[in-house]
């Protein structure tokens, strides 16, 4: 079959039509890039600036006066590795928990005669709109005994009804129910079903929730404040936010050396650029693989109608 | 080949009907239909054990707190404690002087901000996925993921010295085009929204648009072929075979944005208000934050918590109504 | 399905009951007080803000100090800095369970309002009158010349926290006025001293082309958007031109004269003022977009290459300014305020108040040696070490320095001895490298206005700038300038509190919209006066100032 559709497109000639399309498609696209690299290079720019540059708004395309002063400034807070690790752990833990949680709740709703389905559904959709609130949510966690624990960064958040709706969608609307209705004359159970059928031809939306919940759990600041107390146990985004916090001038002082303070101020303006760095990086990495799954997740096996 | 589209051609509630799998045949009683359901389907419900016993544990559990937004909290007393003062502290909000100011304000951004946001990471998925250029497309998502990554500290600064009248790039072309400086276009009202909804578009449009690029990547190319042998040009393909396939995602994506349509967020409001847009820009959450801060007695929980709680209530509204209309018109729904 | 819908509602109310429970109980210490003292070394918990610079807590100096001197052993647990409130509210929800026995948190109003009502910190009032216990404390009260103690009593009249109390002319009068010299000298004008002059002289600096570059881009006065927090930001521009016709500087725009609270905006002057701006704003001699520029923006223009700004009110002349431009830290001057039309010349007035510093909560077992440790930590030495790090390495005594003549001060500008010097300050407080000789100023400590201002320093370590600002800060205090009566703070209880936070916040904004739309020239002053002193009364400006006569008749009569 893949043979057949490259033979098709090495012999289709585009017609006017379509070069006028492809033409327009393309730069559509290229000045959405444009608009959005610049700001991007920007920041780049910033972070490798100095001090004095940034913060006297001299920094508008390419670094002025090179320093990694930032970078510096943000990793001699040793415990940026601390937060590091943390989040590497909590990241991949984390996003483990919440695709089996995610699967195992979207796959059932996802059957059209699932006895109970509507009920569930507007149980679940609920809580995305009403919630009861910080300090119940944390005297519930205190009640369970999580404070100050791993499960407090994995648990509260185990499944987003979000990604779980996304999930769902993706599952009912992709996998044709032919081959539920020809599993089930072969005498497939449910279960066998999901781990035969349904997980398999998946891969393009696991890796979408998967994307959505590693990003949620990398850039997690709420849940970290909220429920640890032991400084070994937080994670990145809260000692990159005391980073840029504490760099910030504090009138109360008397009688700096005023360069000295100017300097520090400077560094604000500068860390907020280098922690954007800093903190997404990783993430890059991350992408690319999921990509790779969003040109898999096609239909594999023929439909004998 | 044919070229099924599963929705049509299946008639799902015949299947319904058609138990291929169990041998009982009950008496068809409402109640024996149940527990034969029940047990039909009991491997599903061993599925859903986990997950219900989460939402009940970790969301459920502390809504026990919305309660207080119907007592007067006082911190002596708990929660359970607290005396009830039935829809006072709405009456309370409904009556301040700032409720016909903020709740407009939210929602007019909120509307705003849908509908602008809405269509552009649709279409531009479909452009992009309409390209053959493999490596092209690969760097391009690359690229647009990143600003959602950009901390809204960064972009408000990145705007505001951008849309800098004097220091600004903005101002420099006024400048360089009409020989004077521009005016200050942060004093407007208007200009606030405006500033607020397209930095968001300008933000997550290529993050927002994975979800439907995934959904295109379980088009079949099958459909693709059929159609160019038709005789579709490649715009109306995407019209006529990308679009439809992506469909249910895009509806779904529509119920569930107006769910949030009340919470406005806080930071950016916050950072883009000044003293003299705050016609367009006093929302909700700032002005519960301002009363949280302004606050030199004990501060008040039940007053947020009721208006959170009719936050709520209008987006459950919201997304109650338009999910029955989606009902009505196609047979996509939330439930 | 109504069954399934039955069984799950049970199922539900059912984990409902088991987990949510009533507000928990915590034993509150109603009347006596406990004097017990540990008798051997028992360990304490201390909860303290996030510092980086702060090397390690559990060996920094103050620490060692302390734990030798009582025999304890301290316990440090780090909050996120800027949460700590909210986080030491939560635990305080859960029955004030992970509170630390002493929490070094600079608590507000309305946390310890909440946090005593519900027991979860004990109330210190009896210790502070132990002659042994507090000590420190009441040798301290001596140094800065009161007691501070009503300050700091809740409106149930007990006192709950242990507080700093630090004088200094800087802080005490934060919105000073500062003038480009060069421009003047350049148009060979004097600096003016009324509203009329300022005007005169706006103008022609914005149209003289004083930093001689040809072109028009001088600006009279800059800053930032009104209602922006004073200690961030230059935004007291507002605050110091309006001073000159009637005193904005207090709380809320709230003025008292001979006990009788009222409001600044409410009054005639209050609309001279608001004319005057707009004049200034129309000739072009306000910076047009002053009223919506952010700090980054203010800071880009006032670095730019060629000087443009003229008029800035801030906390110091170098502040915002680059180091790459050191040289404007001293073309910067600073003037006393310009007398109105009815010749009134006020500077906004902050008098130092005690500020809450230290808790001890309900999990202390030993509160009277809590509160010991707050009170050495109120001593003389601990609140300088605090902030000047270690004695006979950072910082000596003059008295127990045979020679002097190396060092220098600013204490014959400000008229007070030498009292301490200080060997190298920039290194140590704003250089940012870690450090482990001081707390860094949590927790309570009490400095009287000789230690600041009788600092000396190396000599030729004090820049000129510095020299202007210590002479500029005297001037200031010793001038006429003060309002005549102030309000130091007022304390609201929980039931006034509800009565009048909505009406403040609104008022405030209000005003702030209101004064900000007739500068920029969006409503017409004249024309909607009366509208704007109406509104204000129906938003509710009555109540407000009643509820607040209350308060300061309870407080000050």
């Amino acid at each position: 079959m893949e043979k057949s559709i490259v033979k098709f497109k090495k012999h289709v000639k585009h017609s006017p039509g379509d070069k006028v399309y492809y033409a327009i498609s393309y730069i559509i696209v290229i000045l959405l890039l444009l608009v959005v690299v610049y700001p991007l290079i920007f920041i780049v720019s910033a972070s490798l600036s100095s001090a004095s540059a940034v913060s006297t708004g001299r920094v508008f395309l390419w670094p002025v006066e090179f320093s990694t002063l930032s970078y510096e400034a943000v990793f001699a807070y040793k415990d940026v590795f601390i937060g590091y690790k943390n989040s590497i752990i909590y990241t991949l833990a984390g996003t483990l928990i919440n695709i089996i949680v995610t699967m195992s709740c979207a796959y059932p709703l996802s059957r059209k005669t699932f006895q109970g389905r509507k009920f569930f559904m507007k149980i679940f959709s609920f809580t995305m709109i009403f919630s009861g609130g910080m300090i119940p949510s944390y005297l519930n966690i205190s009640r369970l005994g999580m404070i100050d624990s791993i499960w407090a960064m994995l648990l509260p958040g185990a499944m987003s009804v979000y990604n779980m709706i996304i999930a769902r969608t993706f599952i009912q609307n992709s996998i044709p129910t032919e081959l539920l209705e020809a599993a089930q004359i072969d005498g497939c159970s449910d279960t066998a079903y999901f781990f035969k059928v349904v997980l398999p031809l998946s891969t393009a939306v696991i890796s979408v929730i998967g994307l959505y919940y590693a990003v949620g759990h990398w850039n997690s600041y709420f849940s970290a404040f909220l429920y640890l107390h032991s400084k070994d146990k937080f994670p990145l985004q809260i000692f990159l936010r005391e980073v840029l916090v504490q760099n910030q001038f504090d009138a109360s002082m008397i009688f700096e050396d005023a360069e000295n303070v100017v300097q520090r101020q400077g560094l604000q303006e500068l860390i907020k650029y280098s922690m954007i760095v800093v903190s997404t990086l990783p993430l890059l990495i991350l992408y690319p693989f999921v990509q790779k799954f969003l040109k898999k997740g096609v239909m594999i096996g023929s439909i004998k109608g | 080949m044919q070229v099924f589209d599963f929705e049509k051609d299946i008639d799902m509630k015949k299947l319904d009907k058609t138990n291929t799998r169990t041998e009982i045949q009950a008496p068809l009683s409402s109640k024996g239909r149940f527990w034969r359901n029940l047990y039909r389907d009991r491997q599903l419900y061993l599925f859903m054990l986990i997950p219900f016993a989460y939402i009940i544990i970790f969301a459920y559990v502390p809504m026990y707190g919305l309660q207080i937004a119907f007592k007067s909290f006082k911190p002596k007393l708990g929660i359970w404690g607290s005396p009830w003062v039935g829809f006072d502290q709405f009456v309370k909000f409904f009556k301040s002087y700032q409720f016909s100011r903020v709740v407009p304000n939210t929602l007019i951004l909120s509307f705003y901000a849908i509908i602008a946001a809405f269509p552009i990471p649709i279409v531009y998925a479909l452009m992009l996925n309409s390209l053959t250029n493999d490596r092209f497309k690969k760097v391009t998502s690359n690229i647009t993921n990143l600003p959602h990554f950009i901390s809204v500290v960064v972009t408000v600064g990145i705007l505001t010295q951008v849309f800098n009248p004097r220091t600004g790039l903005y101002g420099s072309i006024v400048m360089s085009l009409t020989g004077a400086y521009p005016s200050d276009p942060f004093k407007s009202a208007e200009n606030f929204r405006h500033f607020y909804v397209w930095s968001g578009v300008w933000q997550n449009f290529g993050w927002d648009s994975i979800i439907y690029t995934a959904a295109l990547a379980a088009v079949s190319p099958e459909q693709h072929e059929a159609a160019q042998i038709d005789g579709a040009s490649r715009f109306q393909r995407v019209l006529h075979v990308d679009l439809p396939a992506i469909l249910p995602t895009i509806v779904i994506m529509m119920i569930l944005r107006c769910g949030k349509v009340m919470s406005v967020g806080f930071e950016k409001v916050w950072l883009l208000q000044n003293s003299l847009n705050l016609n367009a820009s006093e929302v909700i959450s700032t002005y519960i934050y301002k009363m949280g801060i302004a606050s030199t007695g004990t501060t008040d929980y039940s007053y947020s918590t009721a208006i959170g709680f009719f936050n709520s209530a209008i987006n459950l509204v919201l997304i109650s109504l338009v999910n029955w209309v989606s009902k009505k018109v196609g047979e996509t729904s939330l439930w | 399905m109504k069954r399934l819908v039955a069984v799950s509602a049970v199922l539900a109310l059912v984990f409902c009951m088991a987990f949510a429970q009533g507000a928990p109980e915590v034993e509150q210490e109603t009347s006596n007080y406990d004097y017990t003292m540990p008798t051997e070394r028992v360990t304490l918990t201390v909860g303290v803000k996030e510092d980086i610079v702060v090397a390690d807590w559990e060996t920094n100096l103050m620490t060692k100090l302390i734990e030798e001197k009582f025999n304890v052993n301290l316990d440090f647990i780090t909050f996120p800095s800027k949460e700590i409130g909210t986080k030491l509210n939560l635990m305080a929800m859960d029955g004030g369970k992970g509170m630390p026995d002493i929490i070094l948190h600079a608590a507000k109003d309305n946390e310890i309002s909440s946090w005593s009502s519900m027991g979860v910190i004990i109330p210190l009032t009896e210790y502070f009158e132990d002659d042994t216990l507090a000590a420190n404390i009441q040798e301290a009260w001596d140094r800065i010349g009161f007691d501070y103690r009503g300050q700091v009593t809740s409106p149930d009249g007990e006192i709950y926290t242990i507080p700093s109390f630090n004088q200094s002319y800087g802080n005490e009068q934060p919105m000073k006025i500062w003038l480009y010299k060069p421009f003047l000298d350049a148009l060979g004008l004097e600096v003016p001293t009324t509203t009329e002059e300022l005007r005169e002289v706006l103008k022609a600096v914005v149209n003289g082309d004083p930093n001689g570059n040809g072109k028009k881009d001088e600006i009279g006065i800059s800053g930032t958007s009104i209602g922006l927090n004073f200690a961030s930001s230059p935004s007291g521009w507002f605050e110091a031109i309006m001073n000159s016709f009637v005193y904005a500087g207090g709380d809320q725009f709230l003025t008292v004269e001979n006990g009788k609270l009222g409001a600044a905006y409410t009054t005639e002057e209050w609309k001279e003022g608001l004319a005057y701006l707009r004049s200034l704003m129309a000739e072009g001699l306000l910076q047009d977009n002053i009223l919506t520029q952010d700090n980054s923006s203010f800071k880009a223009l006032i670095n730019s290459e060629d000087p443009v700004i003229f008029m800035k009110v801030w906390y110091t002349a170098e502040g915002d300014i680059d180091k790459s431009r050191i040289a404007r830290y001293s073309e910067y001057v600073g003037v006393t305020p310009f007398y109105g039309p009815e010749g009134k010349h006020y500077m906004t007035y902050r008098q130092t108040v005690a500020s809450p510093r230290l808790l001890v909560s309900s999990n202390c077992k030993y509160p009277a040696l809590a509160f010991a440790i707050g009170d050495y930590l109120s001593s003389e030495e601990m609140s300088i070490i605090t902030r000047w790090g270690e004695r006979g390495v950072d910082w000596d005594y003059v008295t127990d320095m045979a020679d002097t003549s190396a060092y220098d001060g600013m204490y014959e500008k400000v008229g007070f001895d030498k009292y301490i010097v200080c060997y190298d300050d920039a290194s140590f407080w704003s250089s940012g490298n870690p450090q482990n000789k001081s707390w860094r100023q949590q927790g309570p400590y009490v400095r009287q206005y000789a230690i600041a201002n009788g600092q000396s320093n190396v000599k030729g370590s004090i820049k000129d700038y510095q020299y202007a600002l210590a002479e500029y800060q005297y001037t200031l205090q010793n001038g006429d300038s003060k309002p005549e009566e102030i309000i130091p703070k007022l304390v609201y209880t929980d039931e006034e509190n509800s009565q009048i936070n909505e009406i403040k916040l609104t008022l405030k904004t209000y005003v702030d919209e209101y004064a900000s739309q007739v500068i920029d020239g969006q409503k017409d002053l004249d024309a909607t006066w009366a509208e704007f002193q109406s509104e204000i009364k129906k938003i509710g400006l009555d109540t407000y100032l009643s509820v607040s006569q209350n308060v300061y008749d309870r407080m000050y009569k």
